[in-house]
């Protein structure tokens, strides 16, 4: 276990590429933590500085309380699982797991089986070697050779092969993406299951927001070589920090409509009836190309400031709806008027419809642009025209660009 | 078709070996003849002489069997050991070329590829001179010593092969503790087996049959090579009398090259991560 400190942590590549930006990071003791972004947001270029296989060009980087800038690999106590496993085709399943051990003998070379040093070490590291086997279900592997194993196989024995060492740190580079789904699904919860039980340091580099919600303790997202937000997934799902991290995690990705607020006396009114904190700040309108959008009142800290300015609101998929046969009926005899107030209503065409057994994504194209929604299996046909309704009370406001950053909830 | 192209092919190219076996178990009378051209060339001996072999062995050199075993031993020394040098000389500057990043990389690598530009009897004055001011003529050493210093083709051999090598492996092992010596060791040279088995074949089939170099630095017949021992022995029984114990000379001479061919023969075709490394 260890904690890892990265303190205004840059690189440049020699052409002038910049891949991380004064990075500053805490990874405490026993942590599992995911660096998640795009690929060339820096994550990995960040798990090598890490790891020391790239130098930083600027800032501190200190395991454990100890700068190790300077510090050689090996010299770190970090161990990494690779993309590409990197398992050594040469070597038995077991020469690969013990590789690792067979450079930090005491006793080694030709003669050591000739001596007792060299045997009692050679047998404690066969043991360790069995032990670790045993513990990722891969003892009848041991004298395989890694083109004779499937790719789940292989990943065990990196994943091993980093555990033998028993480091300080474990790095991971994007280890599950060239297994199929259904494999990294398993991994991922092994992995979930491993760190638990080994209760290392963990840092996870990985492009798929979807692992890294169900893995993470603590999620880093990552754009253009900038930290953009760190948190608990929950944290990062729910309150994202701008419009870059709101895109990034979640699936389908969250609708984005531009529009601009305005406050509505009428929907104030009944939000102050709804209660005390509604009562606090005014609500007010979203007016967009394809309508009006009631916002709640007691969502954002304080929507007068932003009134009249040009921003982006953020809809998750999963917070709209189809609205039934009845609820359309009633819609439309009495105008533009949502059933609650914290709902609101957007029309279009079904552009499409993809159906998942538990639950469907319903792409909708309005006059605002194009909407995702997920929701419980209908049965709709693409074409149609169709009403939707938006739960606005977990909706989020931005401002403008591809790093808008988020307004405040309150 | 091409079947028969190649049947063609391998007949006309055998065919001398061919006629050296049925000559090494001629008598000596019907060899004669027939490299006289008072018989024409038979393609099958009349009666194999089997007892032409140990007694053309026994002929070699003045002392009877000492000269063949005394060739024998000197051409297997000289060999492993120039086999052992230049595979480990040349894959270990490859390993530098392909893998290290250092000032200069890419001109030094020219420049060692320039010296593959240079004939061979250009610097044999030189090379003679610098021998014999180091005190080795007449010893197995000049024979030796330069293939501890690498060989441009077989450094530009490695270096392609050693290029292709995933990055990963190399971070791997580097994470795992070892440093450029160990990696050229565990990592490099082991996944290089293709172009190891290529370097030692062609190696050793070359410095076995390498003529010229023992020619020139040994003197004595004690440290004579097989191939220079048995020009010795064509000299004396190169009359057309005993053409038929030089062949039986000459194809004890190739075996060793044989056999090495065909073993190492698998080696070559042999990929390169065999599955170690997806995608």
């Amino acid at each position: 276990m260890a904690e890892v400190l990265l303190a205004a942590v840059s690189k440049v590549y020699p052409g002038g590429a910049r891949a991380v930006e004064t990075l500053d990071l805490a990874i405490g003791h026993g942590e599992f933590v995911v660096l998640v972004g795009p690929s060339g947001c820096g994550k990995s270029t960040t798990l090598r500085m890490i790891a020391g296989l790239e130098d930083a060009t600027s800032g501190e980087l200190s395991i454990d309380g100890r700068v190790v800038n300077e510090v050689a690999p090996k010299d770190r106590d970090v161990a990494m699982v690779f993309q590409n496993y990197a398992l050594y085709p040469h070597l038995s399943v077991r020469g690969n797991l013990s590789f690792p051990l067979e450079q930090r003998r005491h006793h080694g070379g030709i003669l050591s089986r000739f001596t007792a040093a060299g045997r009692s070490e050679r047998a404690s590291i066969d043991a360790r070697v069995d032990a670790v086997a045993q513990t990722l279900g891969i003892t009848p592997l041991l004298n395989r050779k890694p083109a004779q194993l499937s790719g789940g196989q292989r990943q065990r024995v990196a994943v091993g092969r980093a555990m033998v060492r028993d480091p300080k740190v474990f790095l991971f580079d994007e280890p599950l993406s060239n297994l199929d789904a259904k494999l990294r699904g398993e991994m991922r919860t092994e992995l979930r299951i491993l760190h638990k039980r080994l209760g290392a340091t963990m840092i996870y580099v990985t492009h798929d927001q979807e692992e890294a919600m169900s893995l993470a303790d603590r999620i880093v997202v990552m754009h253009s070589g900038r930290l953009q937000q760190a948190g608990s997934p929950i944290d990062v799902y729910q309150r994202p920090v701008n419009r870059f991290v709101a895109s990034f995690i979640g699936t389908p990705t969250m609708n984005f409509i531009p529009g601009r607020v305005a406050i509505d006396t009428g929907t104030h009114s009944r939000s102050a009836e709804r209660g005390a904190a509604g009562a606090a700040t005014s609500a007010g309108v979203f007016r967009h190309a394809g309508g009006t959008l009631a916002l709640p009142g007691n969502r954002w800290r304080d929507i007068t400031a932003i009134s009249g300015r040009d921003l982006v609101l953020g809809i998750r998929p999963d917070q709209l709806r189809i609205a039934g046969d009845a609820e359309a009926m009633k819609i439309a005899q009495k105008g533009d008027h949502p059933p609650d107030p914290n709902s609101s209503i957007i029309c279009g065409v079904i552009a499409a419809a993809e159906h998942y057994g538990d639950r469907m994504d319903i792409v909708l194209d309005s006059p605002s642009g194009r909407f995702t929604a997920r929701c419980p299996p209908v049965r709709v046909r693409e074409g149609d025209p169709c009403t939707m309704i938006a739960d606005l009370s977990a909706a989020h406001l931005f401002e403008v660009g591809e790093c808008g950053a988020a307004i405040a909830l309150s | 078709m091409a079947f028969l192209l190649l049947a063609l092919g391998a007949t006309i190219s055998l065919f001398p070996l061919w006629w050296m076996t049925v000559t090494s178990l001629q008598s000596a009378s019907e060899a004669g003849a027939a490299v006289t051209g008072a018989k024409g060339l038979s393609l099958w001996p009349h009666e194999a002489q089997v007892d032409n072999y140990p007694e053309a062995l026994a002929q070699m050199g003045s002392l009877r069997w000492q000269g063949f075993l005394d060739a024998l031993a000197n051409s297997t020394v000289v060999a492993s050991l120039v086999v052992t040098g230049t595979v480990l000389s040349s894959s270990l500057v490859a390993f530098a070329f392909a893998r290290l990043r250092f000032r200069a990389r890419g001109l030094l690598f020219t420049l060692m590829l320039a010296t593959m530009m240079l004939p061979g009897q250009v610097v044999l004055i030189p090379l003679f001179l610098l021998f014999r001011y180091l005190g080795w003529v007449d010893t197995l050493l000049p024979l030796i010593v330069p293939a501890f210093f690498g060989s441009a083709f077989f450094i530009f051999m490695y270096r392609q092969f050693m290029a292709q090598i995933p990055e990963a492996l190399f971070e791997a092992a580097r994470m795992d503790g070892y440093g450029p010596i160990g990696l050229w060791w565990h990592v490099a040279l082991p996944l290089s087996r293709p172009v190891t088995a290529t370097t030692a074949v062609f190696t050793f089939i070359w410095c076995w049959n390498d003529f010229l170099g023992p020619l020139i630095y040994l003197q004595s017949e004690s440290q004579m090579t097989l191939a220079v021992a048995l020009n010795g022995f064509r000299s004396q029984y190169g009359g057309l009398d005993d053409v038929h114990l030089l062949m039986a000379a000459s194809i004890v001479t190739m075996i060793p090259c044989l056999l090495i061919f065909f073993a190492a023969q698998r080696h070559f075709v042999e990929g390169l991560s065999r599955g170690g490394v997806k995608g």
